[in-house]
């Protein structure tokens, strides 16, 4: 969590507090949010803003305007790339990064780490507890496997 | 001197450090639980991912001094 949300805080940041916006309008589709949504809470104030055609309070997260005073004049989005140049796709870069390695933090939550054994797994024969990154069982908790009529007890783990 | 200025860039590349560590850790962390295998796994991570970075340069360099 902490690695995630100091990513995202950094990319925020770097790109001067304004790479993180939600915005569908042509000439501005911003796929970059995308992936930004996924980092939770810190992204969604994006979401409110979009909903709204007045920026609500400072304007925290709202999308740039894109009104041009003449024909030749920079819209809002063109200063920022102006102004921030590099740092704001930078700041872009690690923003989407922070908000993908959260859907990995989702997965992990929800189904434990990657490669761990099932808990549906079969039993093992030995007296011994079976180790597993996550959900250890016990032999109170293994159900024998039927065998059957000539096997005898041990064979299980040849076959 | 149009050399110098590419090494003028190069500072740039210090914003991968951060994102290099933050992806190792998190997707070591998804592999495992323990502190232990997390930070060797970070580590292995981060080694091959300057590797690669290493031979995507060489191979670009190559191309470019050809051009």
């Amino acid at each position: 969590m902490v690695c995630i949300v100091g990513t995202f805080l950094f990319g925020w940041d770097l790109g001067g507090q304004k790479v993180v916006y939600a915005s569908w309008r042509s000439g501005d589709r911003r796929w970059p949010y995308l992936c930004q949504f996924w980092v939770g809470i810190p992204a969604w104030p994006a979401l409110v803003q979009t909903a709204f055609d007045q920026p609500l309070g400072d304007g925290f997260m709202r999308p740039p305007s894109l009104a041009r005073t003449g024909n030749d004049a920079p819209h809002e989005l063109d200063m920022w790339h102006q102004q921030y140049h590099s740092r704001f796709e930078m700041g872009t870069v690690f923003t989407m990064i922070a908000g993908l390695l959260n859907i990995l933090v989702i997965f992990d939550a929800a189904a434990g780490p990657v490669g761990s054994s099932p808990l549906s797994s079969p039993p093992q024969p030995s007296g011994k507890k079976r180790k597993g990154s996550r959900g250890d069982t016990t032999d109170e908790d293994a159900v024998p496997e039927p065998r059957g009529p000539g096997q005898a007890v041990g064979e299980d783990a040849k076959t | 001197m149009n050399d110098w200025l590419v090494f003028a860039e190069v500072y740039r590349l210090w914003y991968s450090l951060p994102l290099i560590v933050t992806v190792s850790l998190v997707y070591a962390a998804t592999r495992h639980e323990d502190l232990g295998p997390i930070l060797k796994h970070a580590t292995r991570t981060i080694v091959w991912i300057l590797a690669f970075m290493v031979i995507v340069f060489v191979i670009l360099y190559v191309l470019s001094e050809r051009l």
